[in-house]
């Protein structure tokens, strides 16, 4: 049997898409696939040991999130957070945290290839999300490592600011949005970033783009 | 259009919101001695009350949990938001003084309106 078809492999859902950007550095919009991504359900007192040991972060307060150079915690709800890893760590990490959390009321589960990872950056990147949510997105409202669920036109995502706004480049903002949701919401963004150059894209499954 | 203070995640937008109906109907104990009236209330009767209302709602696209609210269902005023378990806070809300109960101004029915009475020279 040919070894190249039997192999695994994957493909991400904007494999049909490269990286966009608008003139002058004013918005860099591209996809970060098969971050490893495990939802953490129990009490934060009952995590937080083992997540600790295992990835070095605390647990964040409500709206927040905690980070190091490799991984990402969210907060999703009271007793609900997710954690983010790097590329194929998935499975080293619910095996450590399994281990860890044996036997407590917990729920660990690899949600990895639930969603992709839309990376907005640059300094008009708050007034592209702006055109898409009803969040309050002024610096004072959403600052850096805050994170929200919430609907970006019609597809639902985890926003999350992951560089801060007086850093080189402007802010950093990643959207953490469902497999089949991610062509319409990378098409949404270039449209609603239209104003500052960015080259639109139109979905592949002819979703409306209207809101 | 209004905000809605989650007790979680904090001000959001309605839109991210879904209503639940009344809030703090007992579910009922001992149901294989209900008679189909008393089914009957606990499923399908509601107050409807026009005026301060004690309800649930949901964060569907934040938090995912549910919580109750006072609101005014005729002026859409919320006057207290509080985690489900709780007793509602005791609120000092403006209720209509008409003798229905009828709010006096915000109402969108029509037909309850109250009118000046220039406006009502006009119709």
């Amino acid at each position: 049997m040919n070894a190249t078809l039997t192999a695994p492999v994957r493909r991400s859902p904007l494999a049909h898409r490269s990286a966009v950007s608008a003139p002058d550095d004013l918005l860099h919009l591209s996809e970060r696939a098969f971050d490893a991504k495990i939802v953490l359900r129990g009490l934060p007192e009952v995590l937080a040991p083992a997540v600790g040991k295992v990835t070095g972060l605390a647990m964040p307060e409500a709206t927040r999130s905690t980070a190091n150079e490799t991984h990402r915690l969210l907060w999703q709800s009271p007793d609900e957070f997710l954690l983010l890893g790097p590329v194929d760590g998935e499975l080293e990490l619910m095996a450590a945290l399994t281990a860890e959390l044996d036997g407590q009321h917990v729920q660990i589960v690899n949600v990895t290839d639930y969603h992709t990872t839309l990376v907005l950056s640059g300094p008009k990147a708050r007034e592209t999300l702006m055109t898409l949510s009803t969040l309050d997105l002024h610096p004072r409202g959403f600052a850096l490592d805050q994170v929200a669920g919430t609907t970006f036109g019609h597809a639902l995502g985890w926003l999350v600011q992951t560089r801060d706004d007086e850093a080189e480049g402007g802010p950093s903002f990643e959207i953490l949005v469902r497999w089949s949701h991610a062509d319409y919401l990378f098409c949404e963004l270039t449209h609603g970033a239209r104003a500052f150059g960015m080259p639109e894209a139109r979905p592949v499954s002819g979703e409306k783009m209207e809101i | 259009m209004f905000v809605i203070d989650c007790p979680n995640c904090g001000p959001r937008d309605q839109s991210e919101f879904t209503y639940a109906g009344e809030a703090h109907i007992a579910r009922p104990t001992e149901t294989e001695n209900m008679t189909d009236a008393e089914w009957a209330e606990f499923v399908f009767m509601r107050t409807n009350t026009k005026g301060l209302f004690a309800e649930r709602w949901w964060h569907a696209t934040g938090c995912r949990k549910f919580f109750n609210m006072l609101r005014n269902t005729a002026t859409d005023e919320i006057h207290a938001v509080y985690r489900i378990g709780e007793t509602p806070p005791k609120v000092t809300a403006n209720l209509p003084a008409t003798p229905a109960g009828e709010a006096s101004i915000g109402s969108g029915n029509d037909a309850v309106k109250i009118m000046t009475r220039d406006e009502e020279a006009a119709s």
